[in-house]
């Protein structure tokens, strides 16, 4: 593991404390890199676009643009990143079910803690390791 | 009169000081054992699975057996064999006193009795939801959850009281709503000091309690609601009902709705629930 490319993440949330306890958890997890962060769906699009980062872990209720109508712009325009939604409505089956419909990789409940977010990168850095050698 | 934990009774009643039921509870939190430390001396669970149903409660509404039991982790026999140990050895405030020679064992009787009648109207089971809260089922779920989830997220005890007007909030510096819409929809708005709310943000973020800007005490207040009212989504759901979480908003002036006392360990709060 130690020899995969460092991962590139942009963190969309509009919690302020929310971002700034991912960047925090993130920051003790070697191999991977916050290039990014936003708080809306607009701002996601924007971000991705920008930085085009291996991963996204976004909220899904949020102002404005929410999560999954961002995330469904972000599937399609930007099929390179690989998105994770992190939501306190994780519980619920719908959304669950209509994020992972638009290609979610994962939707992590809240609150949670670093081994979610250590197990998420660990199965990214697999997923990428596998591609790149398919390449 | 008010909601209260015994320990808080028995300062007011002159029986103990505030010195005396800090030490207190510092000896219970050394003493009491969860559940899962519990399974995992008795050998029924690694540390890993009690730490992985752990972080499960905080994110479900399910208590530590639910999962435990439907996660094949344990059996009834060895989840009521761990429950039991528990109850036999759970330290309570009381006891605690007693035991620190902080209160003579042989008042701890009469006065338990007349915490009891002082608390009689607080019960849960004697709530009474208005008219306008009693036909909402998201009311009493929140209710419900909000002390529970507190406890488990923040590690802090609640209380909360029953419903009374408007016009008996108290004012505290920091008022986070978050809405429920929909047709059952329920606004939930948490009024509450610097010291509760301080805490909310650090237990829910797990961030250094001193470097939490208002900004971000703000952010915490409506992330813990978040989390509560996504369960709530959750549990109306599975009985048909279809609400939708609204980002949390701040300082929106209440007009209408009930008010519930409610009463923290650390701090001070109200919650402020509306039917929409």
């Amino acid at each position: 593991m130690t020899n995969s490319k460092s991962l590139s993440v942009v963190l969309i949330d509009d919690s302020a404390l929310v971002l700034a306890q991912l960047e925090e958890l993130i920051e003790q997890i070697d191999g991977v890199e916050v290039v990014a962060t936003a708080n809306d769906g607009t701002g996601a699009i924007r971000v991705v676009r920008d930085h085009t980062p291996d991963l996204a872990i976004m909220d899904i209720v949020m102002p404005q643009m929410d999560g999954l109508a961002a995330l469904r712009v972000i599937n399609h325009n930007f099929p390179t990143t690989r998105v994770a939604m992190l939501s306190s409505v994780a519980g619920s089956a719908s959304k669950a079910e209509e994020a992972f419909r638009l290609g979610a990789i994962q939707v992590i409940g809240k609150p949670f803690d670093a081994r979610i977010l250590e197990s998420l990168f660990e199965s990214e850095r697999a997923w990428h390791d596998s591609k790149d050698s398919q390449d | 009169m008010a909601v209260k934990f015994f320990g808080q009774f028995l300062i007011e009643q002159g029986e103990i000081d505030a010195e005396q039921l800090c030490a207190v509870l510092d000896l219970m939190k050394a003493e009491n054992r969860q559940l899962g430390a519990i399974g995992v001396e008795k050998g029924f669970l690694r540390q890993t699975d009690a730490d992985w149903i752990n972080l499960q409660q905080r994110i479900t509404d399910q208590n530590f057996g639910e999962i435990a039991c439907n996660m094949g982790l344990l059996g009834a026999r060895e989840l009521d064999e761990i429950v039991a140990i528990q109850l036999e050895t759970r330290l309570f405030v009381g006891e605690a006193l007693v035991q620190l020679g902080s209160l003579p064992e042989d008042r701890l009787p009469t006065l338990l009795d007349r915490f009891k009648l002082d608390q009689a109207p607080y019960e849960t089971e004697q709530r009474k939801l208005d008219a306008d809260l009693g036909q909402n089922p998201a009311a009493p779920l929140v209710l419900d959850l909000l002390p529970k989830l507190c406890l488990r997220m923040a590690t802090v005890q609640m209380k909360i009281g029953s419903g009374q007007p408007l016009s008996r909030l108290t004012s505290y510096p920091f008022n986070v709503r978050v809405s429920m819409s929909g047709a059952k929809g329920l606004s939930t708005t948490l009024v509450c000091d610097e010291v509760f709310g301080r805490r909310l943000a650090a237990s829910v973020s797990g961030l250094d309690i001193d470097r939490l800007s208002t900004e971000l005490i703000y952010d915490g207040i409506g992330e813990f609601l978040n989390v509560i009212c996504g369960n709530v989504v959750a549990i109306l759901e599975r009985e048909g009902i279809i609400v939708q979480l609204e980002p949390p908003v701040r300082d929106q002036a209440l007009e209408a709705g009930t008010v519930f006392e409610i009463v923290v360990s650390e701090g001070a709060a109200s919650l402020v629930l509306e039917s929409l």
